[in-house]
């Protein structure tokens, strides 16, 4: 038995965003972000660091103001502080990360309409306290990267051949580790490609969740009929 | 009364969140853009380098300015001209590009990308790696074929490089 509920609150909501709850696999938001940044797992990564850094700092900032900011006013000051992270997140990106800057292009301004940002900041942030906010982003953003990262390992994989890092993230070394250049097929570099690899990937999900749900529901009626049979020995 | 007072309390505090968020993107962008600036001259310094190796470079003043043309450079070897580069840069729905291109004996003998913020960026990226291959100057820029699945993207590529051919054929620049 756990004696502290709030460290329990707090991995709950931890494991909540990264897991149970997913933004992309699950509630399957931000999708479009997800397909066109995917082309390479440095780019996914260096996506996910970047959005990751706006849901964190938006949520926190969001929930300290949550009782100061007017009921009717809400969205579009939710849309301002968003929208301010972004931006700084863009220009410490331009100064310091430019071939990132260079590669994610416009879906760095993009994040500012990312529904999960805004949905988390509406759904959680302006009704928790900074703390659990600060969880629900950090689960939220780590388990958005995690899924990008997750297509991107497949797109660059089947698409080139191989996986390279140091090229978008200059701070890594330069890697490339070449599995099957020759045999690549290039549609996975294209939108289509990103299509299919998210539907498969969401398949298996589907698969898995069916097959626990199936599980469960044999465990219970064997539970029930466990417990008929002792009562009917009994009796 | 009570709903004016309403509305001024909204007002202000909507007023104050969004100048908080305003001085905090002002004192970053005071931070952060001599970086950039940094980082754009060292690109263009490079890519300079890449289209004439070994050159140096005399930034020219440009007569008949087109507003797609930001800068010419003239580069020299021992006092022998070895061509010119322009740099050019345009806009369409999709977003800016900018590019550097290298103009010798009336051909193009490079292009190269210093932004691009195209929505298919990748695929203007590999149209224009692709232009290196070609022999492009005032007769064939017309037959250019700019299907490569950003086409809007490449005819913005192609416009800039007749932009700077026709500057260049003008006899505009200073020497």
């Amino acid at each position: 038995m756990n004696n502290n509920p709030q460290k329990t609150n707090k991995k709950e909501i931890f494991f909540k965003g990264l897991l149970k709850e997913n933004p992309l696999f699950i509630t399957l938001l931000g999708t479009c972000p997800a397909l066109a940044t995917t082309t390479s797992v440095e780019s996914a990564l260096g996506m996910g660091i970047l959005f990751m850094f706006v849901l964190i700092g938006s949520n926190i900032v969001i929930s300290l103001l949550r009782k100061i900011i007017p009921s009717q006013v809400k969205i579009p000051c939710y849309i301002v502080i968003i929208a301010t992270f972004v931006t700084i997140v863009k220009m410490l990106s331009e100064a310091f990360l430019p071939e990132l800057y260079q590669t994610l292009g416009v879906f760095i301004s993009l994040i500012v309409v990312n529904c999960i940002v805004l949905g988390r900041a509406e759904a959680f942030a302006s009704k928790n306290n900074v703390i659990n906010s600060f969880f629900d982003g950090l689960g939220n953003g780590i388990g958005y990267t995690m899924a990008i990262v997750i297509i991107a390992f497949f797109r660059e994989l089947l698409g080139t051949g191989a996986i390279t890092f140091g090229v978008v993230l200059e701070f890594l070394p330069y890697i490339e580790i070449n599995l099957f250049k020759d045999y690549a097929i290039s549609l996975f570099t294209m939108p289509a490609g990103a299509f299919i690899v998210l539907g498969i990937v969401l398949a298996f999900i589907a698969c898995y969740k069916n097959r626990q749900e199936e599980v469960k529901v044999f465990t219970e009626k064997k539970a029930k009929l466990d417990a008929m049979r002792q009562a009917v020995k009994e009796g | 009364m009570s709903n004016y007072k309403s509305y001024l309390k909204t007002g202000l505090i909507l007023a104050a969140i969004t100048a908080i968020c305003g001085i905090m993107i002002a004192l970053l962008n005071g931070v952060t853009a001599p970086i950039i600036e940094e980082n754009n001259y060292k690109k263009e310094q490079e890519t300079l380098a890449l289209i004439f190796y070994g050159a140096t470079f005399e930034n020219l003043e440009i007569k008949e300015n087109d507003s797609k043309i930001n800068k010419v450079y003239l580069a020299k070897v021992n006092d022998e001209i070895l061509g010119y580069v322009y740099l050019v840069s345009g806009k369409n729905a999709y977003g800016t590009i900018e590019l550097m291109i290298g103009i010798s004996d009336g051909s193009v003998c490079a292009v190269e990308i210093i932004t691009n913020t195209q929505s298919f960026s990748k695929v203007v990226n590999q149209y224009v790696n692709d232009l290196d291959n070609l022999d492009i100057n005032n007769q064939n820029i017309e037959d250019l074929d700019v299907k490569c699945g950003a086409t809007y993207g490449a005819k913005l590529v192609k416009e800039l490089i007749k932009v700077a051919l026709d500057h260049y054929q003008g006899g505009y620049l200073h020497e």
